[in-house]
């Protein structure tokens, strides 16, 4: 009979998971009979995971998977160590387990260049909305890139933007925004353009 | 809500009706063909001033055009078809878009997943979290857990 390592992970003891942990990070799959760091990471202390997370990440190994399971207080020596340079790691997939102080600080970097090696698409959808209203707006203001902004900010800032438009300030990128906006806004920014365009027509 | 692959398929139906090439529209709105052809795949739309000009040139109402007087339908199981991905997530948390999560929760990338599921953590959008909760990786149910813990 063939008994599944998964299902006895419950009743491994902690010298029993110690052991098989350190199979799994012998081996060249990064699993043991089925079972990945992240399958035991459940059954470990606090302080156990921690030690494990860090370690994976030192070596580049896997501590994605652990991160569900490390305490809070990691996070920031985490965040600043990779600021300074020093951790060569994707953050996507840990920017879930951060608080918003740390998604802010993280954000304000990439909004200003200070942070190249994390892209805006990928920070975006943790950031506050105020936050990324406030980067969008300035960035309006400034001429620059706003698409990536744009499935993020609420329909109240993109209304304030149709009735400007709409009050003459034609250099509202509306073609970019109008697909976001809600459908009363989109009617009355068509509504504004036709008048807008009619009595040019009529000149003519 | 615009409905992208549906005013795709209307800007297309138009063209094909009028019997003009892509070429022709592309033409009569200084636009490039690949332009009109991302409009028609639902890619893109066209600008405002492009879009009135369509609406001459096909003798239908800007509305028509964006198919706005239709009600968006999403097609459950293809939630994200003709749609920007992160938009339809967003109208989703924002609860303007009514979805059975549990059920629909397997068309999220991994990314998606955790977006909803910290929106669920934050109390921001709400679920039925037993259902969803046998849906989850081990991960992703600790995600959630988490703030239970510190309840």
């Amino acid at each position: 009979m063939k008994i599944s390592m998964m299902n006895m992970l419950p009743f491994l003891s902690d010298k029993e998971l110690e052991e098989l942990i350190k199979k799994v990070q012998e081996s060249e799959t990064g699993e043991f009979q089925g079972v990945s760091l992240g399958r035991v990471a459940p059954f470990l202390e606090e302080e156990r995971a921690n030690a494990l997370f860090l370690a994976e990440i030192e070596k580049g190994g896997s501590f994605i998977a652990l991160a569900p399971f490390v305490s809070d207080s990691l996070w920031p020596a985490i965040v600043e160590k990779y600021l300074a340079g020093n951790l060569k790691i994707n953050l996507v997939p840990l920017l879930p387990f951060m608080d918003d102080g740390m998604i802010d600080e993280l954000f304000a970097k990439v909004c200003d260049g200070a942070l190249t090696s994390l892209d805006l698409l990928s920070i975006l959808p943790f950031v506050k909305e105020d936050k990324v209203e406030e980067q969008f707006l300035t960035r309006l203001q400034n001429g620059q890139e706003i698409t990536p902004f744009l499935p993020f900010v609420s329909e109240p800032c993109l209304h304030r933007l149709a009735e400007e438009y709409c009050g003459g300030k034609s250099e509202i990128e509306i073609d970019l925004m109008y697909p976001f906006m809600s459908e009363s806004d989109i009617r009355m920014i068509f509504q504004y353009a036709m008048k807008e365009t009619e009595p040019q027509e009529k000149k003519e | 809500m615009l409905d992208f692959m549906a005013i795709g398929n209307k800007i297309r139906d138009l063209r094909v009706e009028h019997r003009f090439s892509q070429d022709r529209i592309a033409e009569m709105l200084y636009v490039s063909r690949q332009a009109v052809s991302r409009w028609e795949m639902g890619q893109t739309l066209p600008s405002v001033d492009n879009l009135i000009e369509l609406s001459k040139i096909f003798h239908l109402s800007f509305e028509e055009i964006l198919c706005m007087n239709k009600v968006v339908t999403m097609d459950p199981s293809n939630l994200f078809l003709g749609h920007d991905r992160m938009f339809v997530v967003k109208k989703i948390l924002d609860g303007s878009l009514k979805v059975n999560l549990p059920d629909v929760f397997y068309q999220f990338s991994n990314a998606e997943r955790i977006i909803v599921l910290k929106a669920i953590e934050n109390g921001t959008y709400r679920t039925d979290n037993n259902r969803l909760w046998v849906k989850l990786m081990p991960e992703e149910q600790k995600l959630l857990q988490k703030k239970d813990d510190e309840k």
